[in-house]
């Protein structure tokens, strides 16, 4: 089993090279937040630990990592369940599921856990120095065991509870749902027109919750509160006005366009498979720009914010890179097929960029909306530096358009390969 | 005389070509299509004809030999071109549908007109007048995903038509749908071939479908083993001689 079990993961090895990445990245993150968090500067105890904003903020940090990587492995096991069909198939128990999954993560694991430490260690000289630069207050962060620890036993936990998951998805399906598992979810038309009132409900909300981020001077702490609220108006903005409206615009406005026809058609199906992943992006920035905000008059706190926000949104954006690279790479057939319907090869390179402009673009833009917002209030209210501003807004708009490019070259090489 | 739409050169398909696995799935085949033809293509499991019929159809070049079609032997093309070439000649059909599936209906039925930049007030009535023939009017707005095999498949009909192609080239059409879909896919087909004069290309495994056409056309180990023509038979009669051309195959491998 072991065998087949590394058979497997060898072929598949894009997929295990980016679950890897995140399994490193994760570790990383997690080990410099706790030496960070358990520094001398901030001092959070996890032994009689009080519940102040650092508490909340590991929380928040330690979940979201949480949710990447179970992101990813439901990504990497989805594609598994034709392997464990065939186990099943060959008179496999579920106890060799066990082993065939765990022993895959269990690789993974082992090669990322030393890798993040190792990398996070690296980065203290340079975290020391932005600590400094940045708050003025001087941080000694040198290794130690605690977090190593820490670190280990979230991961570790993490990788017990996905293969938990997993076996519960091959336990609760059947034989036939697990050969099929690889299929991609059906689109629906959709069920009756949205009421125009509603539909106009989500971007009011959207918008107006934007707008009262300035109504926060004498309480910047506040500003969380508005960017969670914007987070769920967002929410419902994709699923009740941007996605109703492209099913409408896809078939009456550009319905001679070729190109459009076909790009704006595929970014209408990237914004219904990659719902989640967009609320959780939005959510992480909008969270985080908002608690930078409350922490502002604390600056090892707000460090440990904006160092936060300077690795969950690189995180967020490779997940979602990974995201857009599997269904790219799912697309080979649609697109054999648009050359046949007589696409040109040029056209088809136009269309993949152009979607990938649209989904990106869209991201960034309604991220934008409040992280540009809540920025300009801090700095109307005196609250925050705009070189800490632009930082802030350089993180994200680079770390977007690095995952755009990757994205981009990648379908570029697989469109010249003809492999897409 | 019809003049001859469909051509090929000694065309040889050799895959994986100065390797170990090397293998020759077609060996120089020379053969014309007239326009207006309705050719079936059948033969065993591995005997080249999805190979053949890709090749014919711009799906796949060949190794040696040309292919051409209406005059233009396709390799002179670039791949933009070809694209176009396609999108104006011929009308694809394939077994799986291979309909966009983020796509509804509609707008997979409208991709070529949008392509051949059809004005966009002309573009719903002409999807609608298909659709209507196909009876899948009322289901445009739906998504493959929503529809049962023999809709998909009127779908995928319905777009390789739109643009009323010079060659339809069908894989295995029948292949996902059931005796009734299939007989009304056939009677689609035929009333296009005698009505229309649409010259028809299709790979099939099922001699009732084979003998709806004027040419069968049957490719064993790479090569065309046998060429049955219609003329003056009754479909009865016809059909019995593809029967027994499959029969005789088969009964090859009886001790």
């Amino acid at each position: 089993m072991i065998k087949t079990a590394a058979r497997s993961l060898r072929k598949d090895l894009d997929r295990a090279g980016f679950f890897w990445i995140v399994f490193v990245l994760s570790s990383m993150f997690m080990f410099m937040f706790f030496h960070l968090a358990m520094s001398d500067a901030i001092g959070v105890t996890f032994i009689n630990s009080s519940n102040d904003l650092p508490t909340y903020l590991t929380v928040f940090n330690v979940g979201l990592c949480i949710v990447v990587i179970f992101l990813a492995n439901d990504f990497y096991v989805k594609k598994k369940s034709g392997d464990l069909a065939v186990i099943l198939i060959c008179g496999g128990t579920y106890g060799q599921l066990v082993e065939f999954l765990l022993f895959q993560t269990g690789i993974l694991m082992v090669l990322s856990i030393p890798a993040g430490i190792g990398l996070g260690y690296l980065c203290f000289p340079v975290l020391g120095m932005l600590f400094k630069s940045m708050s003025g207050c001087e941080v000694h962060l040198s290794f130690g065991l605690q977090s190593v620890t820490l670190t280990a036993c979230v991961i570790i936990l993490e990788v017990f509870w996905c293969t938990m998951l997993n076996l519960g998805y091959s336990y609760r399906n059947s034989i036939l749902t697990l050969l099929k598992g690889q299929e991609k979810i059906k689109l629906k038309t959709p069920k009756g027109l949205t009421a125009p009132g509603v539909r106009w409900v989500y971007p009011a909300l959207y918008f107006g919750c934007a707008a009262l981020l300035y109504t926060c001077e004498n309480a910047p702490e506040q500003m969380v509160f508005w960017g969670f609220a914007g987070t769920a108006a967002m929410w419902g903005m994709i699923n009740k006005t941007v996605v109703p409206w492209l099913e409408r615009s896809v078939p009456e406005k550009w319905i001679h366009d070729g190109d459009k026809l076909v790009y704006m058609g595929l970014f209408r199906e990237d914004l219904k498979m990659a719902r989640l992943y967009i609320g959780l992006f939005i959510f992480t920035a909008n969270i985080l720009c908002a608690l930078m905000a409350g922490t502002i008059q604390n600056s090892g706190e707000f460090m440990l914010c904006l160092l936060s926000f300077a690795i969950l949104i690189p995180l967020l954006s490779l997940s979602l890179m990974f995201r857009f690279a599997t269904e790219a790479a799912g697309r080979k057939k649609q697109f054999i097929t648009l050359s046949r319907v007589g696409y040109t090869h040029e056209q088809l390179r136009r269309i993949k960029n152009r979607e990938l402009l649209c989904l990106y673009g869209f991201i960034t833009a309604v991220s934008l909306v409040y992280i540009l917002n809540i920025l300009t209030a801090l700095g109307i209210f005196h609250l925050i530096p705009g070189k800490i501003g632009a930082v802030i807004v350089l993180l994200f708009v680079g770390s977007m358009a690095v995952c755009g490019v990757i994205n981009s070259i990648q379908t570029g090489i697989w469109h010249n390969r003809g492999e897409n | 005389m019809s003049a001859t739409i469909l051509e090929t050169r000694g065309l040889t398909k050799i895959y994986n070509l100065e390797q170990e696995n090397e293998f020759e799935a077609l060996h120089g085949i020379s053969f014309k299509v007239e326009a207006g033809e309705f050719i079936c293509v059948m033969g065993p499991s591995g005997s080249g004809k999805t190979t053949f019929i890709n090749n014919i159809s711009t799906v796949d070049f060949p190794t040696k030999g040309q292919v051409i079609i209406d005059g233009v032997n396709v390799r002179s093309m670039t791949a933009n071109e070809l694209g176009r070439f396609r999108g104006q000649n011929l009308g694809f059909v394939f077994q799986e549908f291979n309909l966009l599936d983020t796509h509804t209906l509609y707008e997979n039925i409208a991709m070529p007109l949008a392509l051949a930049r059809v004005k966009k007030a002309e573009i719903r009535p002409r999807v609608e007048a298909m659709a209507r023939q196909m009876d899948i009017e009322k289901i445009l707005h739906k998504y493959p995903g929503e529809c049962s095999g023999g809709q998909r498949q009127r779908g995928a009909i319905c777009r390789a038509l739109i643009m009323n192609p010079k060659i339809i080239i069908a894989d295995e059409p029948t292949g996902n749908l059931d005796r009734r879909n299939s007989n009304e896919f056939l009677a689609l087909i035929d009333r296009l071939n005698r009505g229309q004069g649409v010259t028809v290309i299709m790979v099939t495994h099922d001699p009732l479908i084979a003998s709806y056409s004027s040419r069968l056309v049957y490719i064993k180990d790479g090569v065309i083993k046998q060429t049955i023509l219609r003329e003056n038979l009754t479909q009865k009669e016809y059909f019995d001689k593809i029967t027994e051309l499959n029969a005789s195959e088969s009964r090859g491998f009886l001790q």
